[in-house]
């Protein structure tokens, strides 16, 4: 039996008949902003490889590596990738020349990492940004240069 | 017991649960305001998506063509000549390429414009790393008894003039016999020598040494330089 009130109204219902009351736009404008929230996390997290900046990078690393390929070298040698790659010493003899070349040709903006069997050149490629990359072979192993915008 | 009548509960006041106008506004302008941010959100991250890709597709197509070692601009791979760059006009660009059509395009060489047709403002541009220059020649007279090394040519033309009783019976290009006359070798000739490392020249002669070789070789005077290729609607 449920309790009734005592002056005698048949629910508990307060009597100037005010509800608590959800207000129903509130609700459903919450419940789109939450579908709309959903579908702007999938494009902040899923967002696609920027195809057009590593494009670009990858040219310009390969056309650094097919120009290095026919340069000749400071010290003995065919070409300065192949002295950069035979010892660490003829790699040391091509350091300095290696190093101006590829500040000669590729641009003002681009930074490089240049690595050979016998040594490597230039600064650590940044995680999460878009990096070019090339390689090319050589009598003593590949070279590989990784190029991105500083 | 009188039966229990289910009954709509009215309130006594006769106010039903209404949507308000005003929360029903200040819904709306949430819900729009949300749905902004997510637009924005959405075209931040698909900002460097490719919406032309045809274009580059074509711009890295044609700057492939112009730079490759076979192409009609180049002495090797990346090596631009500089006197038949100058030769480049908008027909030629598009018998390399037929693909390109008649799409507007431009070929720029550090700036400056070589080939161009219409006027590719918004298109897409692959940037490509060069060397431009040529052979130029280069003389020496060196006497006959000295081995001479040469910068890096693809020939050598070799004048001989030795004095006295001097003469050359042979020359050699490292090590490697490429002019034998027994007679005695005499004039002008041209040797064709490897890009593969410097020659170095040395003449073989009967009765002495005395006299000179002028040789004038070709060694390549390139510059860096940036190709721009813009290929646009």
């Amino acid at each position: 039996m449920r309790d009734r009130p005592p002056d005698g109204r048949r629910s508990t219902t307060a009597t100037d008949g005010t509800r608590g009351q959800l207000s129903l736009p509130l609700v459903e404008a919450a419940v789109g902003a939450l579908l709309v929230a959903a579908v702007a996390l999938g494009f902040a997290l899923g967002a696609p490889d920027p195809g057009t900046r590593t494009a670009q990078l990858d040219a310009y690393a390969a056309d650094a590596t097919t120009i290095l390929a026919s340069d000749p070298p400071a010290g003995t040698g065919i070409s300065r990738l192949a002295a950069a790659s035979r010892s660490s010493t003829a790699f040391d003899r091509e350091r300095t020349a290696l190093a101006a070349r590829l500040d000669e040709l590729l641009p003002a903006a681009v930074v490089y990492r240049l690595r050979t069997p016998a040594g490597t050149l230039g600064h650590r490629p940044p995680a999460g940004r878009a990096v070019g990359r090339a390689v090319a072979p050589t009598a003593y192993g590949t070279v590989v240069l990784e190029v991105w915008y500083a | 017991m009188t039966p229990r009548r289910r009954r709509l509960r009215q309130p006594a006041t006769g106010r039903r649960a209404q949507a308000t106008l005003a929360s029903l506004a200040l819904a709306l302008v949430a819900l729009t305001a949300v749905a902004a941010m997510g637009v924005v959100v959405a075209d931040d991250a698909l900002a460097d998506a490719d919406r032309t890709p045809e274009q580059r597709r074509l711009a890295r197509g044609l700057s492939d063509r112009l730079v490759a070692a076979d192409a009609p601009l180049t002495h090797r791979a990346n090596v631009l000549s500089a006197d038949r760059v100058a030769d480049l006009d908008a027909s030629r660009v598009e018998s390399l390429v037929p693909a390109v059509g008649d799409r507007s395009f431009a070929v720029r060489l550090d700036g400056r414009t070589l080939a161009s047709r219409g006027s590719p403002a918004d298109g897409t541009t692959v940037r490509r790393l060069v060397l431009v220059g040529d052979p130029r020649a280069t003389r020496r007279t060196v006497p006959l008894g000295n081995a001479t090394t040469l910068p890096r040519t693809r020939r050598v033309d070799v004048a001989l003039a030795p004095t006295g009783n001097t003469s050359v019976v042979g020359v050699r290009v490292n090590g490697r016999v490429v002019r034998y006359d027994l007679d005695g070798l005499d004039g002008e000739t041209t040797l064709r020598t490897s890009r593969q490392r410097p020659p170095t020249l040395r003449f073989e002669t009967r009765n002495g040494t005395a006299g000179t070789a002028t040789l004038v070789s070709y060694p390549l005077d390139a510059d860096p330089g940036t190709l721009a290729v813009t290929v646009g609607a």
